[in-house]
């Protein structure tokens, strides 16, 4: 009796725990969106492309904008650290196509001026940096974007107006979504200051 | 006759001596009455101008005409006329010498006035302007009365009066106990009273002032005594800031050494933080499988996880794959 009764309660807590699990394809695209992050981080941008594009179409196919905008938006910068900028640029467009968050549309507008500004094509990307800065509003991206925008000028050789973005990224509440982007600010103010002789290419942050 | 002559020999002769004394004496008389003629312009050779005149007071017959001062005629006549467009008014005539009629033309002007302001009373001609014809036999000149002294007199009263006037009432009001004149004098004598007053006041003012300044000048006097004395205590501790400063090399050798051996401490330090990192990535892990899994997902309560996207770095760019 005893042991039937244990039988028992173990096969109930055994059922209530598969109650309880996410559904089947959410907690697929969850896993996938997870697996494509680390592949990212160990640089497997092969594997992290699949992970990402197979979270998209999971997102896609159930119509969940927000879903499909995080996976695109990893897909794009996948993309863009593998030097695919046209597929970066598509991925981008799906965001940007959808009906997802001003803040997640932001992020696609500020990628996609990043992609212009390393083309040199500093009008495009003074356009859309432009645009995701009216997207974002206080997103959590705000700094990224003040940043991009600092670049962008900088680039155009407006030391000044560099400056002065860059000078707003440190005016802005640290935190942690800020603290990385304040510490790029000091880096585009000591360029922008720095003689030209002496200014450096703005150093590209390696994947570890 | 003969018989004084006989008797006395001055009676000789007395005949053709009175003849001679009577004829010398006429001569004397004819020469007087010719002379008197000739100053009375007997013989000189004259024209007759006149002018009219609105009473003939002032003008006699006999007076002097002069131009420029000097005297050229006379008056001739005075007389009234009576009739024609003149009537009612005094014409006169006057009688001017040939030899200065060139110099009176027909718009000459007849002024009576005077010479000097209580002088006789002369017509003076005074010449119209250059151009006009030259005056001739009984030519009427214009006329007028010049100023004289009464005239003078009158007028020099008719502006003293208002201001004898005024000199009058200006009299009665200082002479007015409540008048303005002796009000003010009152006023300036109290004020005068009150300026002395402040006056000495000032000069207390002036001397407690004078204290003061004394008392104020002491205290400066300590004040730069005290920095004297701190200028002193700042020299000397600049001189043992000197001093500190020569120890200066020897510190920073130590300070290098310091900073050397600190460097190769840290010289671990990366791979300590990577191991940490990864350490925590784990342990992560762990902890969010633990919270996805019963029956701690039940406990811990928290929120499902979610999906992220990678974040946005300003600094994105292509990357070099690790493998």
């Amino acid at each position: 009796m005893a042991r039937s009764s244990r039988f028992a309660s173990l096969a109930l807590v055994l059922l209530a725990a598969c109650a309880s699990a996410p559904a089947p394809r959410e907690s697929e695209s969850l896993s996938l969106n997870r697996q494509g992050g680390e592949a990212y981080a160990r640089g497997d941008f092969k594997a992290a492309r699949i992970a990402f594009s197979r979270a998209a179409q999971i997102h896609a196919d159930r119509k969940n904008a927000e879903g499909l905008a995080f996976n695109a938006l990893s897909l794009a910068r996948v993309e863009q650290a593998a030097g695919n900028s046209e597929a970066a640029q598509q991925a981008l467009d799906l965001v940007l196509a959808s009906e997802a968050a001003p803040g997640l549309r932001a992020e696609a507008a500020g990628r996609k001026a990043l992609l212009h500004l390393s083309a040199g094509e500093l009008k495009d990307a003074g356009d859309w940096q432009a645009r995701a800065q009216a997207l974002c509003g206080g997103c959590s991206a705000q700094a990224a974007i003040l940043n991009i925008g600092a670049r962008i000028e900088l680039a155009a050789g407006n030391g000044a107006a560099a400056r002065q973005l860059a000078e707003r990224v440190l005016k802005l509440p640290p935190s942690d979504d800020t603290r990385t982007e304040q510490a790029n600010a000091r880096r585009i103010l000591a360029e922008a200051t720095a003689p030209p002789q002496l200014a450096q290419p703005a150093i590209v942050p390696k994947v570890q | 006759m003969k018989a004084f002559a006989e008797q006395d020999p001055r009676f000789e002769g007395l005949e053709r001596k009175t003849g001679l004394f009577l004829a010398l004496a006429a001569l004397l008389v004819i020469g007087a009455l010719v002379a008197t003629l000739v100053r009375q312009g007997v013989f000189t050779q004259t024209t007759p101008l006149h002018f009219f005149a609105n009473t003939a007071q002032g003008i006699s017959k006999g007076m002097p005409v002069q131009l420029y001062g000097f005297k050229i005629g006379a008056v001739d006549a005075v007389s009234l006329e009576g009739a024609g467009s003149t009537r009612g008014s005094v014409q006169v005539r006057l009688q001017v010498e040939n030899e200065y009629l060139y110099l009176v033309n027909r718009n000459s002007l007849a002024r009576l006035g005077k010479e000097g302001l209580i002088g006789a009373s002369v017509v003076e001609i005074v010449p119209g302007p250059a151009g006009s014809p030259p005056a001739e036999q009984n030519d009427v000149l214009k006329f007028e009365r010049a100023g004289d002294f009464s005239t003078m007199a009158e007028d020099l009263s008719a502006q003293i009066r208002p201001i004898l006037a005024d000199l009058k009432s200006l009299t009665e009001s200082i002479n007015r106990p409540d008048g303005d004149i002796r009000q003010i004098l009152r006023n300036s004598r109290q004020a005068s009273a009150e300026l002395a007053a402040a006056a000495r006041e000032w000069g207390k003012f002036a001397a407690n002032a004078d204290q003061g300044m004394a008392g104020v000048l002491a205290k400066a006097d300590k004040a730069v005594d005290k920095v004297d004395t701190t200028f002193a205590k700042a020299t000397a501790t600049v001189d043992r800031l000197d001093a500190s400063l020569a120890r200066m090399p020897e510190l920073m050798l130590k300070l290098d050494r310091t900073l050397a051996n600190v460097e190769a401490a840290s010289a671990d330090l990366p791979q300590t933080m990577r191991d940490a990192r990864a350490a925590a990535r784990e342990g992560r892990a762990m902890i969010d499988g633990a919270k996805t899994t019963w029956p701690f997902n039940t406990m811990v309560g928290t929120e499902a996880p979610r999906e992220q996207s990678l974040p946005l770095n300003s600094f994105d760019g292509p990357l070099k794959p690790v493998r």
